[in-house]
């Protein structure tokens, strides 16, 4: 069965190739043809199936292609109309246009996957009537060739009537024909598997239908020597075909020797799914899988772009676990472990202090580089403050000698408007209110300006009443009435000038004081220490 | 984060395959026949699990006795090792078992699940001591799946800072890929049976701190553990990365056992000795390429040389 499929796997594209050479090359006789096939065969446009590993079969799908069938005969009938139009055209325009071309071929390919969908059931019968057919089409192609395109309507019709009798005919015969061409036997060769005439496809409908159908197989995986096998039964089978089949198994066998060839059974990977989802007492409930599938598909443009790609994971996994949760809740199971119950975890005590490290270090490794880098920033910075500062300083000197020189050109010019008139009172302006912001400080009592004068207020406290070249020049504070105020002169003459010796500075003299009351050194120590 | 090296895979020995390949072709044969017994036995009542309540009077014992055997073949490399030791601490359910000697015969650990009462297995077969394939399977009727793993990353790694209870029962999470394609599906089926511990499995501690998940991304099955926490003045809670990591590159499944009729091989594969041979042509390539083009151009210069014209010696003479 599976052989079979094979086989005929692989046949449809080829024949749908192949048969539309063979229209392409018999251009003005064929719509006839075409139409009369068209009217009494039902039609099934589906779309020849679609290549897949050799080693997967697909069930034949018999009910939605009747559907199609009938919505196609309809189809067919208008575009049977058009064609006929089209012919009409032609003829009176006397040459043939391409557009019929087109549509035979369609025709044509529709014939043939009808034949390759049907043909898997019947096999043998039918072929030698596709054979004689196709022979018929040639024949009439070589006429038709000949033949004036005015005579062409009528040939067509003739054609038409004769094409009918033929299929009758073909109906009839079981007899398979003789000696097909090279170029038939390409033709035998897809149709072989697939074709089986024009007329009698109602009654093999029947056929099928009584017919029991074959179950499918159960594991559709096939394994090499299976293959072999199944092949070799079919050829004994189908002596006929034995030349025309080895040609199509030496194509088919050669990849599968010289490809790795890869396995997708889905029925089995179903089966095997069924089978372990469900065991005896059915599907495991939720509580003991906790499995959970997200709503929502990955969204990573880049998979190789770690940050995005966790994050989409993580997002995930976060939602799904809300889900959870919600669940566990309806399930009444307890999610969160109580505070006060400690058990081993996965991760040693150990290993995690290790994580802990490698975190602080982590952390502290970042701050500093990221301190290291401010400061640099700062310092970039502050040096761009400096330099604008500068510039600006400059700018506004400049500007000011700029502006005085206008000034004093203007007034060598004796142009004194207000234009060139320099702000004056700007700078008064503000030594004034530098001056009341002193006055405005507290101000100093009467006592303390005394005691100021007198002491004096800040400033060198030392050397301050040594004498200097200065002061022992000033004589300002001397004088001779007082200088001698003391002195006797009834006594008689001369005498000593300074008899009480009190003289010099009295500071000096009360240091001296000062000092004859001090202990002496020993002395004082002594008192210090106690 | 943790940077994969490279998702690209890495490569098995042309001896190893050598090797493996009548095994396969011997537990083929012997399936073929068996197939019809396994495709009878199937039907069962279909059942929404999560909406059914669990009927208390029924035996849950069918769920709870569960047991995956950890095994590995011999020549593990301590990396393999630790990710096994791994596993072992996160799922309770769990059994270790000696290393096998005998790559050859795999279907040995059937039988060794048997004698040890595991219905799953899960196996690390490393080849070269480089590759690491993980066979799971559930023992003995299948299927198994058999993975190459890559970019492993194990919990003794410091930068997973999070950590959970040793048998806490973890949530499974699954990509909604893994529900698109039948291979996908089976392998989902067959991570949650091995991966979840039932409730009330002797070992399990009744929380739930964390969560395997499986991404389905390029065409291969990432896997993370991550801890569930609560996160301060936020509703949703944090998680944080456990360990460990993984990329499951799937190969074949097969229908049986540790045997059986491949089921599905990925196209997408490529083996890690045929990459490695890639690149090393590919560097070959290089150098022969090299050649053939300082070839090529010594002979175009040699082909270009045009005569001097006689405009060109006018002058000479």
């Amino acid at each position: 069965m599976s052989a079979k499929g094979i086989t005929t796997k692989k046949a449809p594209v080829a024949a749908v190739k192949k048969t539309v050479v063979a229209a392409k090359k018999v251009v003005p006789a064929k719509p006839v043809a075409a139409i009369t096939k068209s009217t009494p065969v039902k039609k099934s446009t589906t779309p020849p199936p679609a290549k897949k590993s050799k080693i997967v079969v697909q069930q034949p799908e018999s009910e939605s292609e009747d559907d199609e069938d009938e919505d196609d005969e309809e189809y067919d009938q208008e575009e049977e109309d058009d064609l006929k139009k089209q012919l009409a055209a032609m003829i009176s325009a006397g040459g043939a246009s391409f557009d019929d071309e087109d549509d035979e071929e369609d025709d044509e390919e529709d014939d043939d996957e009808d034949g390759e969908d049907d043909g898997v059931i019947d096999f043998d019968d039918d072929e030698e009537d596709d054979q004689e057919d196709d022979g018929e089409e040639d024949q009439d192609d070589e006429e038709d060739v000949e033949a004036e395109v005015d005579d062409l309507f009528e040939e067509l019709e003739e054609d038409e009537e004769e094409y009918q009798l033929d299929s009758e005919e073909s109906e009839e015969e079981q007899e398979p024909v003789a000696i097909p061409t090279k170029k038939l036997n390409k033709k035998v060769e897809i149709g072989s598997t697939a074709f089986q005439g024009f007329a009698s496809v109602a009654d093999i409908i029947k056929q099928e239908a009584s017919k029991p159908k074959k179950p499918a197989p159960a594991i559709r995986e096939l394994t090499a020597e299976d293959e072999l096998e199944i092949e070799k039964s079919d050829l004994e089978e189908d002596d006929e075909e034995e030349e025309e089949e080895e040609e199509q198994e030496e194509k088919q066998t050669k990849p599968q020797t010289t490809n790795k060839y890869f396995v997708n059974d889905t029925e089995g990977l179903q089966l095997k799914l069924r089978e372990l989802k469900y065991n005896t007492v059915g599907k495991a409930p939720w509580i003991h899988t906790l499995a959970v599938t997200s709503s929502n598909s990955l969204e990573v443009s880049d998979i190789h772009n770690d940050f995005e790609r966790e994050i989409a994971f993580y997002k995930q996994s976060l939602e799904s676990v809300t889900e959870c949760e919600r669940l566990c809740k309806e399930n009444n199971l307890s999610v969160r472990r109580k505070p006060d119950f400690f058990a081993e975890m996965v991760k040693s005590d150990e290993q995690m202090l290790k994580i802990k490290s490698k975190l602080a270090s982590e952390k502290k490794r970042v701050e500093t580089a990221e301190l290291i880098r401010k400061k640099r920033e700062i310092k970039k910075f502050g040096k761009q403050v400096q330099v604008q500062k500068l510039q600006e300083r400059q700018k506004q000197k400049s500007d000011a000698i700029e502006s005085v020189k206008k000034w004093r050109k203007n007034r060598e010019k004796g142009n004194t408007s207000d234009e060139y008139k320099i702000d004056l009172e700007h700078e008064p302006k503000d030594k004034k209110r530098k001056r009341d912001e002193r006055d405005s400080l507290p101000t100093k009592s009467d006592k303390r300006k005394k005691k100021d004068t007198k002491y004096g207020f800040g400033g060198k406290k030392r050397y301050a009443k040594t004498n200097t070249s200065e002061s022992t020049n000033d004589f300002s504070g001397f004088s001779v009435a007082k200088n001698n105020a003391d002195r006797d002169y009834s006594n008689g003459k001369g005498g000593k000038m300074n008899k009480g010796g009190k003289g010099g500075k009295g500071g000096a003299k009360g240091g001296a004081k000062k000092s004859a009351s001090r202990a002496g050194k020993s002395k004082r120590g002594n008192t210090k220490r106690r | 984060m943790v940077k994969p090296k490279n998702t690209t895979t890495t490569t098995a020995t042309k001896k190893v395959e050598k090797k493996v390949a009548p095994v396969k072709k011997d537990t083929v044969a012997k399936a073929a026949p068996k197939t019809t017994t396994t495709t009878t036995t199937t039907t069962a009542p279909i059942t929404n699990p999560i909406t059914t309540p669990i009927d208390t009077s029924k035996d849950q014992s069918i769920y709870t006795k569960k047991r995956v055997l950890f095994t590995s073949t011999r020549g593990i490399g301590s990396k393999y090792r630790h990710l096994m030791t791994d596993l072992l601490n996160l799922i309770p359910h769990s059994k270790k078992e000696d290393k096998i000697d005998d790559k050859k015969t795999l279907s040995l650990v059937n039988e060794i699940c048997e004698l040890k009462s595991c219905n799953y297995a899960v196996l690390f077969d490393v080849r070269k001591g480089t590759d690491l394939y993980l066979w799971m399977a559930k023992t003995p009727l299948g299927p198994t799946v058999k993975f190459h793993v890559t970019n492993v990353h194990t919990l003794d790694e410091l930068q997973m800072t999070g950590n959970c209870l040793k048998g806490s029962r973890p949530f499974l999470h699954f990509d909604k890929s893994f529900d698109t394609q039948p291979h996908l599906q089976l392998i989902k089926e067959l991570l949650t049976q091995i991966y979840a511990t039932p409730k009330g499995h002797v070992k399990s501690k009744p929380f739930f701190d964390h969560v395997f998940s499986f991404y389905f991304q390029d065409n291969r099955i990432w896997f993370r553990n991550y801890q569930i926490s609560d996160q301060e003045f936020k509703k949703e809670s944090l998680l944080t990365e456990i360990g460990p990591r993984m990329i499951l590159n799937v190969e074949k499944i097969f229908s049986e056992g540790f045997g059986g009729q491949v089921l599905y091989s990925n196209p997408n594969f490529i083996a890690p000795n045929k990459n490695r041979l890639d690149q090393k042509l590919a560097k070959s390539n290089k150098y022969i390429k090299r050649k053939y083009q300082k070839e090529q151009s010594t002979e175009r210069q040699k082909v270009s040389w045009i005569e001097p014209s006689e405009v060109d010696t006018i002058f000479e003479n």
